[in-house]
């Protein structure tokens, strides 16, 4: 049992026990702290990168469509149909053997000279029904002369569509004098003229065959 | 205090109090434990709803993979409220010029007291931006995606892929294919609020089946557009009602092509008559004309009653069977034929004569044999199985009509399959429009020796018969024409009753491709021969350097390439 001084002088001791009391708040405050702020740095982080992520979706969202859209509209431009509208309008291609007869009346001849373009001179409807059947280029020319009417006054090419081997050729050579352009002129099947002209005015014709 | 109250006053209201509590707090336990979970899913049905949404419809293509039909988001222009438009008449007007609908017509709309409204529906997926732009530049103008269908290659083989509608297909492959087309729908759940407005999507409930992205058909896009093309020509030169041109290959029964005119554009398909949309090549039965002898020779040749240099009297090229009198189109340069020169120079008395000796039932088995009379394994929406009498319903002029091609109605499909039958040596050919199906085991029909015999017929119908305009440049080709007369149909416009046909195979020796013209009542010439054999010719001949470029897939491609092996 200690000794009861009365009258002493209390003694100032430094409070090592307070010290170490706030020490211990302190790193129980910081060791809270700490977590929430990390927490809340992971999450303002977090934040962030949802934004960008939802941006991002979007954006490849949006990428996505328009993608889908350019492959509709290439899909659309390498259709032959546009091609082929391309190549015929665009670049004024011909087809090979696109050959439209300007049909008109002859000016003035002579009886005897009426449609010899068409088969030698052969005048007069063929008789020969094969003449018709067999068809081809051969029938062209005979339905064209024997009806006596028209005969050919000018060739001109016309806009028909190319085909594959036909836009080909004009792509693939070079534009010189006897080029793309001019080939479809040298290169000439006749067509047959519509029927509306070929059986224009028969008989005024016909009267004057020989 | 309660001093003035009798306690009886007090028991009775405390019991009162005691039987309310009681009475609430079954009531709750009735609500929460025996009724909690009917109550607990009335609320989820009230916030939650089950939405399904129409997956895109799959894309069919063709044998190289390129689009025929592809499904689209198409933007829609509407508006929440048009009362709150600072500028109605500007904005009427910028759609108009994007939709081509009338300004007065959306001016009128967006100034009736409705709502909601629509500006424009289903706009081309092209317009997309220019749409985006009007909802940026007019406030209160939103914009939605809809659901399309677009065909990149217009109206390419439109007759048979055909068009689709709101519920789906409305016709072609698009209505026959639909329920595999369509795929399905996705199913979500989503919350919504006490107005039913739709919040947010809350879980996707797996597919059941999964849905098909794409569909590979065996239409080539090249061989089709060709086809297309020099039909389109015939038709329009000959100022035709319609006609048919069918590519197809012997050898796996693949159809290459199938063009029909007039056409129509599946992507506006409102502005074309319906009769347009049919795929003619199936749905229409049309008399096969001369084109049907090889059927009869076919038929005479396997069953072993003639040889190909066999004779056959035509006489002056009449045959009388009972009161009417059977004629050849024209007269026979001799009086006796042999087989080979009756298909050459397609007479009819001579098929008439050969057909009577073989016998009604001989006859018959070798036409359904071939195909008539009933529908092809395509099975395809509204197919015409075509028109091919019992022999007990004959008359005694039937047998010598049905040999050179009248009084028997059959699609293009059909008699073309009948060509391939021959081609492919005396085998079945089952039509396939998938390339992945499995190709069906050969079965038999012809005899391997008939079939030679008969390519080599066909080829000297062109060679020296009345097919002289189908040949092509360094291939021998072999086919048979055939005009066929409509008997008793009107026809308009100055049009002759006539069917022209050329059906032919390519090369004569070993076909890679049977080939079928047809141009429906021309105007002027009438023969097949002078109409559709030119037809032919152009479109084997592409077909064949088309063949022979597998590599080459796009049509620029082959195009840049010259089109040549």
């Amino acid at each position: 049992m200690s000794d009861l001084i009365i009258g002493a002088k209390p003694i100032r001791q430094p409070d090592e026990r307070g010290l170490a009391e706030a020490l211990r708040i302190t790193l129980v405050i910081f060791g809270l702290a700490t977590p929430f702020f990390v927490y809340m740095g992971f999450s303002a982080s977090l934040v962030q990168e949802e934004y960008r992520l939802s941006r991002l979706v979007e954006s490849r969202h949006q990428l996505s469509k328009e993608h889908e859209r350019l492959v509709l509209t290439r899909d659309a431009l390498l259709s032959p149909g546009t091609v082929n509208a391309i190549a015929r309008d665009k670049l004024g291609m011909v087809e090979e053997d696109a050959q439209e007869w300007t049909v008109g009346v002859e000016p003035e001849k002579k009886d005897g000279e009426m449609g010899r373009g068409g088969d030698g001179g052969k005048k007069g409807p063929s008789k020969n029904p094969e003449s018709q059947k067999a068809g081809g280029g051969q029938d062209k020319k005979t339905a064209f002369s024997r009806e006596g009417v028209a005969t050919p006054v000018a060739m001109k090419t016309s806009m028909k569509s190319p085909t594959l081997g036909r836009v080909a050729d004009a792509v693939a050579r070079p534009k010189t004098a006897g080029g793309p352009e001019k080939m479809s002129a040298i290169r000439t099947t006749a067509k047959a003229p519509p029927a509306k002209h070929r059986q224009a005015k028969p008989k005024a014709r016909r009267g004057k065959k020989p | 205090m309660n001093a003035g109250l009798p306690p009886g006053r007090v028991r009775l209201f405390g019991a009162l109090v005691a039987a309310a509590a009681v009475l609430i707090a079954g009531r709750l336990a009735f609500l929460q434990v025996v009724r909690g979970s009917y109550y607990a899913q009335m609320a989820r049905d009230q916030a939650q709803e089950r939405i399904e949404v129409d997956l895109p419809r799959a894309t069919l293509l063709d044998r190289s993979g390129f689009p025929l039909a592809a499904s689209t988001q198409s933007p829609s222009l509407f508006t929440f409220d048009p009362q709150r438009l600072a500028d109605p008449v500007s904005l009427a007007r910028a759609v108009s010029m994007l939709s081509g609908r009338d300004s007065d017509d959306i001016l009128q709309d967006l100034r009736s007291r409705k709502k909601f409204t629509w500006l424009a529906r289903k706009l081309p997926f092209q317009k997309y931006d220019d749409a985006k732009a009007i909802c940026d530049r007019f406030k209160g103008c939103e914009m939605m995606e809809e659901a399309g269908r677009y065909y990149p290659n217009a109206r390419l083989a439109a007759n048979l892929v055909g068009c689709v509608g709101t519920d789906g297909g409305l016709t072609g492959l698009e209505h026959h294919w639909n329920a595999t087309l369509q795929g399905g729908t996705r199913r979500y759940v989503v919350m919504r609020d006490a107005v039913a407005t739709r919040l947010i999507p809350m879980e996707m409930i797996p597919e059941i089946a999964p849905t098909p992205v794409a569909i590979r058909t065996t239409i080539d896009e090249a061989i089709q557009f060709e086809a297309e093309r020099v039909l389109g020509e015939t038709v329009e030169a000959m100022n035709a009602k319609d006609g048919v041109a069918i590519v197809l290959d012997p050898r796996s029964g693949d159809i290459l092509a199938m063009a029909v005119a007039p056409s129509f554009d599946p992507n506006q398909p409102g502005k074309s008559k319906v009769e347009d949309w049919r795929n003619r090549a199936v749905t229409d039965s049309y008399e096969p004309g001369s084109t049907f002898k090889l059927i009869t020779l076919a038929a005479a040749l396997d069953s072993g009653r003639y040889r190909p240099y066999d004779t056959v009297v035509v006489g002056n090229g009449t045959l009388t069977v009972g009161p009417k009198t059977i004629h050849d189109d024209e007269p026979p340069f001799k009086s006796v034929y042999t087989v080979e020169e009756v298909l050459a120079h397609s007479s009819n008395v001579g098929a008439a004569r050969i057909g009577m000796s073989l016998g009604e039932d001989t006859m018959y088995h070798y036409m359904r044999l071939l195909g008539f009379g009933q529908p092809t394994a395509l099975r395809l929406t509204g197919e015409s199985p075509g028109r091919l009498r019992p022999p007990k319903e004959w008359s005694m002029l039937s047998l010598p009509c049905l040999s050179f091609g009248q009084e028997l109605r059959c699609t293009p499909l059909q008699l073309a399959l009948a060509y391939a039958a021959v081609a492919s040596g005396g085998y079945r050919v089952i039509p396939r429009l998938l390339p992945d199906q499995p190709i069906a085991p050969p079965e038999r029909i012809l005899k391997a020796s008939t079939c030679d015999a008969l390519r080599a017929m066909l080829g000297r119908v062109v060679t020296e018969g009345t097919g002289k305009a189908a040949a092509v440049a360094g291939v021998a080709v072999g086919g048979k024409t055939g005009t066929a007369q409509k008997i008793g149909q009107k026809t308009e416009g100055g049009r002759r009753p006539f069917i022209a046909y050329f059906v032919g195979i390519a090369p004569v020796e070993n076909p890679r491709v049977v080939c079928l013209v047809m141009v429906d009542e021309p105007v002027g010439k009438i023969y097949g021969g002078a109409i559709s054999a030119p037809a032919f010719s152009k479109i084997v001949a592409f077909s064949l350097k088309r063949l022979a470029n597998p590599d080459r897939q796009t049509f620029l491609d082959l195009a840049l390439a010259g089109g040549r092996p």
